[in-house]
């Protein structure tokens, strides 16, 4: 599915000042107001049936220790994600959904597979055919090392990310420059997040 | 006779500036240069990942893989 360009600009508006005023308690819960950045992306399944469902998972560095955890909350024309991690090396980092919930190649990461949607475009929530319907904005890591980002993506939904082989969350090396393909340049691997699937 | 060189890649930045450092510096008289896109060739990947390429861009040479730098995993364009 292609995104709705009209519907991504409106999205980002919105979405940015709910997101100000939310972030995740460690149960997942939407708490207190922290004031953490926001962005969205859009296009629209269909997915009023599943609203409210949500998808957890942690999420493991590249030496396999737990670094943080993941929430995706179903809404009524997409996914709230919200990311809590530590210990990652501060700056900017891209971040994707990948096809497999499997996080088990501790370091590599491979298992995880590509970027949800790889075969129906080029990669990058700036492409003009794009994007993927796994792309996310890049997350910023500050000087200690954690971040706390929520963005929200109809692109992609809940039921998909618990589907029969799961999904991943994927945190990348560098920056993902949203363009260039494969994944933007933004490098390998450096933490994973399985929702269902193998875990 | 010349040498079977590919050198396989995916659009990344890093791809383009080894095909012009490197696949467009390569005496065209001692090698049998082909340039393979794999992303738009994605038939080409169990080729690619048969003869060692684990990331791009990368050559074979010879059927020996030669990795450059880092644009992406082979992983990613499946």
């Amino acid at each position: 599915m292609r995104p709705d360009l009209s519907l991504t600009l409106g999205a980002l508006g919105l979405l940015g000042l709910a997101a100000c005023g939310q972030a995740t308690s460690p149960d997942g819960d939407i708490a207190s107001p922290t004031g953490d950045r926001a962005i969205s992306v859009s296009a629209a399944p269909d997915t009023a049936t599943e609203y409210g469902k949500r998808a957890r998972a942690r999420v493991f560095g590249s030496d396999g220790e737990r670094i943080g955890d993941v929430m995706a909350w179903q809404g009524r024309d997409g996914v709230l994600v919200q990311l809590d991690v530590r210990d990652l090396p501060p700056g900017p980092h891209g971040v994707h959904f990948h096809s497999v919930g499997d996080c088990e190649d501790t370091g590599a990461f491979k298992a995880s597979g590509a970027h949800i949607g790889v075969a129906d475009g080029p990669h990058g929530l700036l492409h003009p055919d794009g994007p993927h319907r796994g792309n996310l904005p890049n997350i910023h890591v500050g000087v200690d090392g954690t971040a706390i980002v929520e963005f929200y993506s109809n692109l992609i939904s809940v039921a998909e990310l618990r589907d029969a082989d799961g999904a991943a969350l994927i945190i990348h090396q560098t920056r993902d420059d949203l363009q260039t393909q494969p994944i933007g340049g933004s490098g390998g691997r450096i933490a994973c997040a399985p929702f269902g699937g193998r875990s | 006779m010349s040498t079977k060189a590919t050198f396989y890649h995916a659009g990344c930045g890093v791809c383009v500036d080894a095909e012009q450092q490197f696949a467009a510096s390569l005496d065209p008289s001692k090698f049998d240069i082909e340039i393979v896109h794999l992303g738009e060739a994605p038939s080409r990947l169990a080729e690619a990942e048969a003869a060692g390429v684990k990331s791009v861009p990368a050559f074979v040479i010879d059927g020996q893989p030669y990795h450059i730098n880092f644009g992406a995993s082979v992983d990613d364009l499946k």
